[in-house]
């Protein structure tokens, strides 16, 4: 598969190209327009197979779907008798990476910055207990292993960050980071600062990695415009 | 006339410098600013032509408003900066007699040369989720249209499915029709539901978000209106 990523960073649109024989998952609603000999096919995710497995499946599905602002459906896309593309865009304003995930190299993604990724990589709802309810950014991490190509988006322009120590995100800019980061959320200060700050929580980051981060919040515009609505 | 867009992709502006007498049309509440010897009539007429009440009616069907605001510069030569309400890019487009049929809210403005109608979709377009009707330009002259995010422009030859929500404009010659994005699961479960199949040869213009699904994701999160 071919991917090219284009207007970033404001109005970022992946341009996926691919070969007969190959696919794509995409995230429900994500698809802008593809060649008419895509074919689209709509599954709960699952890699088991079986009566037994697609119970699993939609159980799995629906707890991307309640606790991780996901979709409960994943699209995949297949050309049929010759190459086809397929653009993708996610809903809000900002931009897309590509990280090709490698044995080893796996990632968690914030829920609802999944975009896309190869039939090589699996994306499993990660339990972000209890720390991510009060992270208020969901109760679920996705996380992405195996060996293909991965897609993340992102509300704003994404920040690369090579951790090596400690490192302090406010909770709702986290895009994604490397599994070899330890994660824990936490107060940004004392108790005053964390009431008064209007930090609020924050994640913290110890070990060495990467890490992506967005540069604007959606809750902070979800707050900005709640007082405005008649 | 010289007209100037700025600030493209995110936030694009068009800055339009007209000579005395010189006229544009725009989209109401496009405006941004003007300078003083501009004089602005609100008007349900398309060019101060013929059509009046109904086009003005049948504009409001296709999503635009019904009240279209002609600038003249009047007073001697005057700037007039429009930009569209949704940040995204603005498109100039030169017609030289074809046409080019335009989603109903990526009109932003035109010049007098150019004709201003709307287009019964027929009763596909009615499960398109774009309203019933498309607007029609046609005529010569500069145009503008605007776009949620980017503008991506394609040379279709063959066809193409665009979702809904991301269509802007099209060459009158390409032809198209509403389907279903697969079978009928998939239909009702992809979140992609309806889809726009463009057959032929001319060009697309998409734009790269959708503003249906913006306001779904963020109106999500927003309290319930009182009451």
């Amino acid at each position: 598969m071919q991917h090219e990523i284009k207007y970033s960073p404001a109005f970022a649109m992946a341009e996926l190209t691919l070969t007969p024989g190959e696919s794509v998952n995409v995230e429900g609603g994500s698809m802008v327009g593809m060649s008419s000999n895509m074919k689209i096919s709509t599954s709960l995710g699952g890699t088991r197979r079986g009566f037994f497995g697609r119970i699993l499946a939609f159980f799995a599905a629906l707890i991307r779907k309640v606790f991780g602002g996901e979709t409960m459906f994943l699209n995949n896309y297949t050309p049929e008798g010759g190459p086809g593309t397929v653009l993708v865009a996610p809903a809000l304003t900002g931009q897309i990476i590509h990280y090709p995930i490698r044995s080893g190299q796996n990632l968690y993604i914030q829920s609802s910055s999944f975009l896309a990724s190869t039939p090589g990589i699996r994306i499993k709802t990660r339990w972000g207990g209890l720390k991510s309810l009060f992270g208020g950014e969901g109760l679920a991490l996705l996380y992405a292993s195996g060996d293909g190509d991965l897609f993340v988006n992102s509300y704003g322009d994404i920040e690369e960050i090579d951790v090596n120590g400690e490192y302090v995100v406010d909770t709702g800019h986290v895009v994604a980071f490397e599994e070899s980061l330890e994660w824990k959320v936490g107060k940004v200060g004392g108790l005053k600062s964390t009431l008064l700050s209007g930090e609020g929580l924050v994640s913290r980051f110890r070990g060495r990695g990467k890490l992506y981060i967005q540069t604007h919040n959606l809750g902070a515009i979800v707050q900005w415009l709640t007082p405005l609505l008649p | 006339m010289h007209i100037q867009i700025d600030h493209k992709p995110a936030f694009a502006l068009a800055n339009i410098a007209l000579e005395p007498g010189e006229q544009f049309i725009t989209e109401n509440g496009a405006m941004v600013a003007m300078s003083p010897t501009l004089s602005v009539e609100t008007t349900s007429r398309a060019t101060g032509g013929k059509g009046g009440l109904l086009k003005g009616l049948k504009r409001m069907i296709s999503g635009e408003s019904f009240f279209n605001n002609v600038f003249t510069a009047s007073a001697g030569p005057g700037l007039l900066s429009i930009a569209p309400s949704l940040i995204g890019d603005i498109t100039r487009h030169d017609l030289q007699g074809e046409t080019l049929i335009v989603q109903g809210s990526s009109w932003l403005g035109h010049a007098p040369g150019v004709e201003l109608d709307t287009q019964f979709g027929g009763l596909k377009a009615l499960f398109s989720g774009e309203g019933v009707f498309f607007l029609k330009l046609s005529g010569h002259g500069p145009a503008l249209f605007n776009s949620f995010g980017a503008i991506h422009q394609m040379d279709l030859n063959g066809s193409f499915l665009v979702d809904t929500g991301h269509v802007v404009a099209f060459d009158e010659g390409i032809d198209y029709k509403i389907r279903k994005v697969g079978g009928w699961f998939a239909t009702l479960f992809s979140s992609e539901g309806l889809v726009m199949e463009f057959q032929g040869q001319g060009r697309l213009w998409i734009q790269s978000r959708n503003p249906d699904e913006f306001g779904g994701l963020v109106g999500r999160l927003l309290p319930p209106r009182k009451q």
